[in-house]
Formats: structure tokens, C-alpha cells, sequence
């Protein structure tokens, strides 16, 4: 019953913010621009880039609100929308290119828990470079396929396994790294 | 290659994360609105410029039109006041004040036919169906100038028309215009001379100067004065004659 009335709920304010009602749109960003801001922290290293990133999706989430069919997840359609902005910003910049590499080797990663605390996570993720950290970010985080990867960026499925694949290995690599700092070890 | 429990662990993590915004976040966001929204009333602009200009074109036609229903009025008017020209008016033809321009002075015409066939006649006077509009001038202008023909009340003017009507049979022969004439000149200079009616068309046109049209009243002036210039001269050269 809770859950139905705060489906109504958001349901209401959406179709308030649909006709620009400034109250019901500031009421959806306080209700997810911190979540949304750590999705675009997730692909963005520096937090005003993804502030301001975040800011012009919750633009184009108010553009485009007349055409959410609250048919799926509106949280999942906002996160859509962020995670396009991102991919869109970083491509733009230019530093993201794609090598197959039609040699990679499937390695059998760890199967265990890092138990990295957030922020070690995020670290770990930012050391990444920019075309492993968005495949991993879409793979790993997003839940997307790598069919629907190559669709978004424009690159082969196998493109995006072995850049996978070689984004797990630096990972790995980075955890076993700060791990061994924390311990004293390194 | 599927999810490892470092991936879930990861998603799981990254999802609890939330980061707060900074307090401008908000308002650089509402500004940003404000200025999408300002933008959308920019389309209705095209629609206000388009009944802008239908609505002058409309105004335009509009005046355009009154305009050419003025000048049709002008035309009227110009012909009433070639049939109220009379400056002293006798005591029946006051009643030819009334606006009834070509038919009215037809008929009182009709009543000195023979006078006004005689003249015609004598004087080559241009035909009636040349110039329908100016054909009652000259009438008319006879029978201001001799407000007795009109008046019923007149026995010389009775005793004129009688004759008149006893010979208008034979009015085609040119002998018999100057008998005609002979019982007609008397009583014309008589009256010629106590009415001395001298219609000046310019000044009567000059009452309806705001209203007439330039070119139009030059050629009424025109034609009023070649009208009656004619008959002036021909009832002056008649008389000489006599």
C-alpha cells in the first residue's frame, strides 16, 4: 500500500514537472541529483565536470519528461539519461579510443570480494583509462550487454570484451596494489 | 564471461553512493529552465507577425475601398447641383430645390419643349445622347434664365406657350423658328432683363470644392460652362438679330 501511494506520489509530481511546474521539478532533482551525481562521478574524475555534467541531464530528463511513459523505472530512466550525457561528454573530448585486440586472453580473475571501502573503489576506477573505465562502468555497474555497448559507442562486441578484459586486469592489479598499502606490505 | 562478485560488489557499493550537489547546483539548473522556457515563446512571434500584417492589409483594403465609395458620391452631388444652380429662384421652380436632378428638369423641360427646340435647333446645339449628363444644363440654364416660361401662374407665359404649342407641329421648318422667336423675344429680354440670372458655375462648384475630385471637377466646369456659354450666346446673337 506504501509502496503503491508513493508510486501515485511520484507519478503526480511528474506529471506537475511535465507542465514546467518549477516546484515539482526541484523536488525531483532533490530527490535524485545524489545519485545521479555519483553516476557521473563514476565516468567524470573531477566532481564539477560531473556536476555540470549532471546538470545539463536533469535538463534534458525535464525536456524530454513528457515522453517518460511510466511504463519501466523512472530512477532507471533518469540514469539512462546521465550515464548518455557522460559517455556523449567523454567522446566528445576525444580521449577515448578503442584498439581490438583480437589476442586478448580471457584470464580467470579472483572470484573474491575486494572489501574496498566507496571511495577506494572509486580510486581504483578513476586510475583506469577512459575507454576501460566506460566499458567497465557499462558492463560491470550498468548491467548493459556488450552487444548493447558496441551499439552505444560504436565498437564491436569483441572490442568491448577484450577492453573488459584488459580493464579488469589493471583493476585487479590496482586493488592487489592498495591493498598491499593499507596492509603496510608495499 | 559473466559478472564476477568483485563487479557486485562494486554496483553494489557505487549504488548505495550518493553525493550531495553544491547549494548552486539547483539554481544554475533553474536558470537554465527559466531560459529554456523563455525561448518557447519565441514560435508564437511568426503567428503575431502574420495577423500583424493580415490586419493591415485588411486596413488598407478597407481604406481603399471607403475611398472609391466617396468618389462615386461626389459624382452624385455633382449632378444635383447642376440642377439646384438657380441663384433666384421663381416661384414654382423653388420647388425644384428638391433633389430630383434629370427627370424633375425633363419634365419641366417637356413643358417648354418648343422654347428648347427652337434653341437646339438654331444653335447646333451638340445631340442629347452625346453627353447625357450634361443635356440638362442647358434646359435648365433656359429656364432659370426665363423663370416665366415656368410659371404657370404668367399669362404672357401662357399666352407664349399656347402659341408655342399651337406651332409646335411646324418647328421642324426653319421659316417658321423666327416667327416663333419674334413671339418668344419679348418676354425673354423683359425677364432677361429684371432677373439678369448669371450662373456662375465655378463659384457654385467652388461649395463642394472639399468634396470633389480635381480632374472630375474641371470637367464639369467644363461642360457646364461650354453649355452655357452656348446658350448665352445664341439667345444674345437671336436677340441681336431681332
Amino acid at each position: 500500500m506504501k509502496v503503491i501511494n508513493l508510486h501515485q506520489e511520484e507519478h503526480e509530481i511528474v506529471k506537475l514537472a511535465v507542465e514546467n511546474n518549477r516546484h515539482a521539478q526541484q523536488k525531483i532533482y532533490s530527490k535524485f541529483a545524489p545519485k545521479m551525481l555519483s553516476v557521473c562521478r563514476q565516468y567524470v574524475k573531477d566532481l564539477q565536470h560531473a556536476e555540470d555534467l549532471m546538470i545539463t541531464a536533469f535538463m534534458k530528463v525535464f525536456a524530454n519528461l513528457k515522453n517518460f511513459e511510466s511504463k519501466g523505472s523512472f530512477e532507471g530512466w533518469i540514469r539512462r539519461i546521465m550515464v548518455n550525457e557522460c559517455i556523449s561528454f567523454i567522446r566528445a573530448q576525444k580521449k577515448v579510443n578503442f584498439l581490438e585486440d583480437e589476442y586478448y586472453k580471457e584470464d580467470s580473475f579472483n572470484n573474491i570480494e575486494s572489501g574496498l571501502n566507496v571511495d577506494d573503489i572509486q580510486s581504483v576506477i578513476d586510475s583506469l583509462p577512459d575507454g576501460y573505465k566506460m566499458i567497465f562502468n557499462l558492463y560491470a555497474i550498468e548491467g548493459y550487454k556488450h552487444q548493447e555497448i558496441g551499439t552505444m559507442l560504436g565498437i564491436s562486441e569483441g572490442t568491448s570484451k577484450s577492453q573488459l578484459c584488459h580493464a579488469r586486469k589493471m583493476l585487479q592489479e590496482q586493488v592487489l596494489k592498495l591493498k598491499n598499502y593499507s596492509n603496510g606490505t608495499d | 564471461m559473466g559478472q564476477t562478485k568483485s563487479d557486485k560488489e562494486f554496483r553494489n557499493k557505487l549504488d548505495q553512493r550518493k553525493i550531495t550537489p553544491s547549494e548552486n547546483a539547483w539554481d544554475r539548473l533553474d536558470a537554465m529552465l527559466t531560459v529554456a522556457e523563455g525561448k518557447k515563446p519565441k514560435r508564437s512571434y511568426g503567428w503575431l507577425y502574420i495577423a500583424a500584417s493580415f490586419l493591415g492589409f485588411l486596413l488598407i483594403g478597407t481604406v481603399f475601398f471607403s475611398n472609391t465609395e466617396e468618389l462615386i458620391d461626389v459624382k452624385r452631388n455633382d449632378v444635383v447641383i447642376e440642377n439646384n444652380t438657380p441663384d433666384k429662384p421663381s416661384e414654382n421652380t423653388a420647388t425644384t430645390d428638391t433633389v430630383i436632378p434629370q427627370a424633375a428638369a425633363e419634365n419641366i423641360a417637356s413643358a417648354d419643349t418648343a422654347e428648347i427646340k427652337i434653341k437646339s435647333s438654331i444653335h447646333h446645339h451638340q445631340s442629347p445622347q452625346s453627353n447625357p449628363i450634361s443635356n440638362p444644363v442647358p434646359a435648365v440654364n433656359e429656364i432659370q434664365k426665363n423663370p416665366e416660361l415656368i410659371a404657370s401662374g404668367n399669362p404672357q407665359r401662357q399666352q407664349s406657350g399656347s402659341a408655342i404649342n399651337q406651332k409646335t407641329e411646324q418647328l421642324t421648318t426653319p421659316a417658321k423658328v423666327d416667327e416663333l422667336l419674334a413671339a418668344v423675344a419679348p418676354t425673354q429680354n423683359n425677364q432677361n432683363q429684371k432677373t439678369s440670372v448669371k450662373v456662375n458655375a465655378k463659384s457654385l462648384l467652388s461649395q463642394v470644392d472639399g468634396e470633389v475630385n480635381l480632374s472630375f471637377r474641371e470637367k464639369m466646369l467644363r461642360t457646364v460652362n461650354r453649355s452655357y456659354q452656348e446658350v448665352a450666346e445664341t439667345v444674345s446673337n437671336r436677340n441681336i438679330q431681332q
